[in-house]
């Protein structure tokens, strides 16, 4: 058994591990990081604006990922509900993807339209007024916090020489864009972006909503 | 094989203090997730702060059960195995002590992040960068230990267990390193290396398809390690092991892409993702029933002796979650279960991983000074807890995947889906008291653990008193 000298060799064990360990993430993620069509943006598609990041910033920090996903699979339960799965390139400025891993509440790559920015307000502040039975926790300091826009220039300058389009004068703006907003109303602005909204099929969109949203309408007035 | 406690050997104490924190970090952990069910069963329950709200706590249960308690039994078992191989203490006293502080300082810091909010947004490693490069720099000092401590050694092959540490350590720093490059900001805020698909699916390949993620090849080092000692039998088949041990290095990177089941991932990635996934059932049962044989079917002897119980379980588990995954690859049922589905699942995180670091805490606590001062029968009752707590869990998780998955994709006549979304999350509400008494089983176990130790400890600190020349009163 040629096995017993790996045994007698820990650096050779050590060394040939880490071949073999690489040719698997080799083989899987080397052809995707150099495959143009998956970091190539769809035509069309804009990186979020400075209250939009922000936005996402704070779906990221309160761990929205945790209990909903932000991508629609190409699957029947899935395009009927929140319409046309993304492809790759509607994600080219994902970063991190926050596609989340369990559902324990809607999709929320897009938001239903018969909802207005004031029903998506109070459902934040106190879930429960909209949604009798939801056990989604209510978010009240997001509408106390307001932004500080302290890193929003810096950030916006990396994501651009990482590839985002953003115009310089957008990056200057910025920080006094989003200072003072509230931070509810940055993370609505991500939720309501329009960047990976654009490739939906409004017709499954609307059909999806009535069915899905009609029993939970108790009252839209907030 | 000789189990003799080695008067030479130290470092006993740096291992010990691992092994008590990793219980206390199980133990809070536990209690955190059965908190957090709660919640989800009673949102009145909750208590409106930022900083103990759902989104920051989950991640920061799940971290500290992967890393506090798996991670800090995965470290003192590397140490253990290192010294007991080599007949020798382990190399350079400063960096163990760094590492025992280090690791320590991972998951304090890393939580305290998390609720916060300077989560990374990673998969199974949301702790903010500078924690992750303390990571690193910790598993550098640990695999520095290892190998230096390993030089010592007079006998020249490496046991088994030994292979499977090399494994873990090579596939913790790859993954590791490779899926959280990031581009730093602040101190807490960076923007990652990778964008879209390619970022989705690097996190999942850190996660891993098998039990216990990257440290997947460490959790069965461990055991082959205890295994054999506490059954006084030789691993059953050192061929198997071979290749069973070999298979499982080439494939486990492949895995993650299986998650993405009909993603925006490209199709040949999910394809060749889920072939992997498949042919990692092969290695993966070869481990548990490599194990489970060692037990040669001497059933009688679990009786007298409940931490082989607790191994077995374990092996079973494990064999279980590989079964579970290699399911969850097939991409009819990948389809129809995803959404209901996490990537650690309760049959690989409390049956598997959470079951070996236990059987293993209960292996290194007494070494070498308090030989047989546990109550035998408190971890037979704590092995009893554990299976039926897992139990529970694994069939409220299959119950819910299975009736949410076939909800979720229904039809109507007219395209339209057949039931509202509320309908789908409520059939969740009876499989999570189900949850709830399970996770309340492994609580009540783990202070049943905590009860033992103590008692233990104290009983040897009195021998202690009374060899150094007191008597009893």
């Amino acid at each position: 058994m040629r096995h017993v000298l790996l045994e007698r060799h820990a650096g050779l064990m050590t060394a040939l591990c880490l071949i073999t360990m690489s040719l698997g993430a080799l083989a899987q993620l080397l052809p995707l990081g150099f495959q143009t069509t998956l970091s190539t943006p769809s035509d069309g598609l804009k990186p979020l604006d400075a209250l939009a990041l922000e936005g996402r910033d704070i779906y990221r920090r309160e761990g929205c990922q945790q209990c909903h996903t932000r991508v629609v699979r190409d699957l029947p339960g899935d395009y009927a509900r929140y319409g046309a799965a993304q492809t790759s390139s509607d994600l080219a400025f994902d970063r991190p993807s926050l596609w989340g891993n369990a559902r324990h509440g809607p999709d929320l790559s897009r938001l239903p339209s018969q909802h207005d920015e004031a029903w998506q307000r109070v459902h934040l502040y106190s879930p429960r007024t909209k949604v009798p039975d939801s056990s989604m926790p209510g978010y009240p300091w997001l509408f106390e916090q307001a932004l500080t826009g302290q890193t929003i220039a810096a950030r916006m300058r990396k994501l651009q020489a990482l590839g985002a389009p953003y115009r310089d004068d957008e990056i200057l703006a910025a920080p006094s864009k989003v200072r003072g907003v509230a931070e509810a109303t940055a993370l609505l602005a991500y939720l309501r972006h329009s960047s990976q909204n654009h490739t939906s099929s409004d017709t499954a969109l609307a059909a999806s909503g009535q069915t899905e949203e009609s029993r939970k309408q108790t009252g839209d007035t907030p | 094989m000789s189990t003799a406690p080695d008067a030479s050997l130290s470092h006993h104490k740096v291992i010990r203090q691992l092994a008590l924190m990793a219980m206390l970090w199980g133990g809070l952990s536990l209690c955190l997730a059965a908190w957090l069910c709660a919640v989800r069963l009673w949102p009145t329950l909750d208590l409106q702060l930022a900083w103990l709200s759902y989104g920051r706590l989950a991640p920061l249960q799940t971290h500290a059960l992967l890393y506090g308690l798996g991670g800090s039994a995965l470290i003192a078992s590397i140490f253990h195995v290192a010294q007991h191989t080599a007949q020798h203490p382990l190399c350079s006293p400063q960096l163990v002590r760094f590492a025992l502080l280090g690791w320590q300082g991972v998951i304090v810091l890393g939580s305290l992040a998390l609720m916060a909010g300077f989560s990374s947004g990673h998969l199974m490693a949301e702790y903010p960068w500078p924690v992750d490069v303390l990571m690193t720099l910790v598993w550098l000092a640990v695999s520095w230990i290892f190998f230096t401590t390993l030089e010592q050694r007079s006998i020249r092959r490496l046991p088994v267990a030994c292979w499977f540490i090399i494994g873990c350590l090579v596939m913790v720093l790859l993954k590791h390193v490779l899926a959280s490059l990031t581009h730093p900001i602040s101190l807490v805020l960076a923007i990652p290396l990778y964008t879209g698909s390619l970022d989705a699916l690097l996190q999942r390949w850190q996660a891993g398809p098998l039990p216990g993620g990257m440290f997947a090849l460490g959790f069965i080092g461990m055991l082959y390690h205890a295994l054999p000692r506490q059954t006084q039998r030789p691993l059953y088949s050192h061929r198997l092991a071979i290749v069973s041990f070999w298979s499982l290095v080439l494939l486990l990177t492949w895995g993650g892409a299986p998650l993405l089941f009909a993603s925006p991932l490209p199709q040949w990635s999910q394809t060749l993702g889920m072939a992997m996934g498949i042919v990692l059932l092969a290695p993966g049962l070869a481990l548990s029933i490599n194990g489970l044989l060692t037990l040669n079917g001497d059933w009688q002897s679990m009786r007298r002796d409940p931490l082989r119980c607790f191994m077995a379980a374990a092996l079973v588990f494990y064999g279980l979650a590989v079964l579970e995954q290699t399911l969850l690859s097939i991409a009819p049922l990948n389809a129809l279960t995803f959404s209901a589905a996490g990537s650690l699942s309760p049959a690989n995180a409390l049956g598997a991983m959470a079951m070996i670091s236990v059987a293993m805490l209960y292996f290194l606590l007494p070494y070498p000074r308090l030989p047989h001062r546990f109550s035998t029968r408190l971890i037979a009752l704590h092995a009893s807890l554990a299976i039926v707590g897992t139990l529970l869990c694994v069939g409220a998780s299959w119950a819910t995947t299975l009736q949410q998955a076939e909800m979720w994709h229904a039809l109507a006549a007219d395209g339209s889906p057949q039931y509202a979304l509320d309908e789908i999350l409520a059939t969740a509400r009876t499989p999570m008291l189900v949850t709830l008494a399970g996770l309340s089983c492994w609580v009540m176990g783990m202070l049943l653990m905590a009860a033992n130790v103590a008692q233990a400890l104290a009983n040897s600190s009195t021998v202690r008193e009374l060899s150094r020349g007191g008597h009893p009163a």
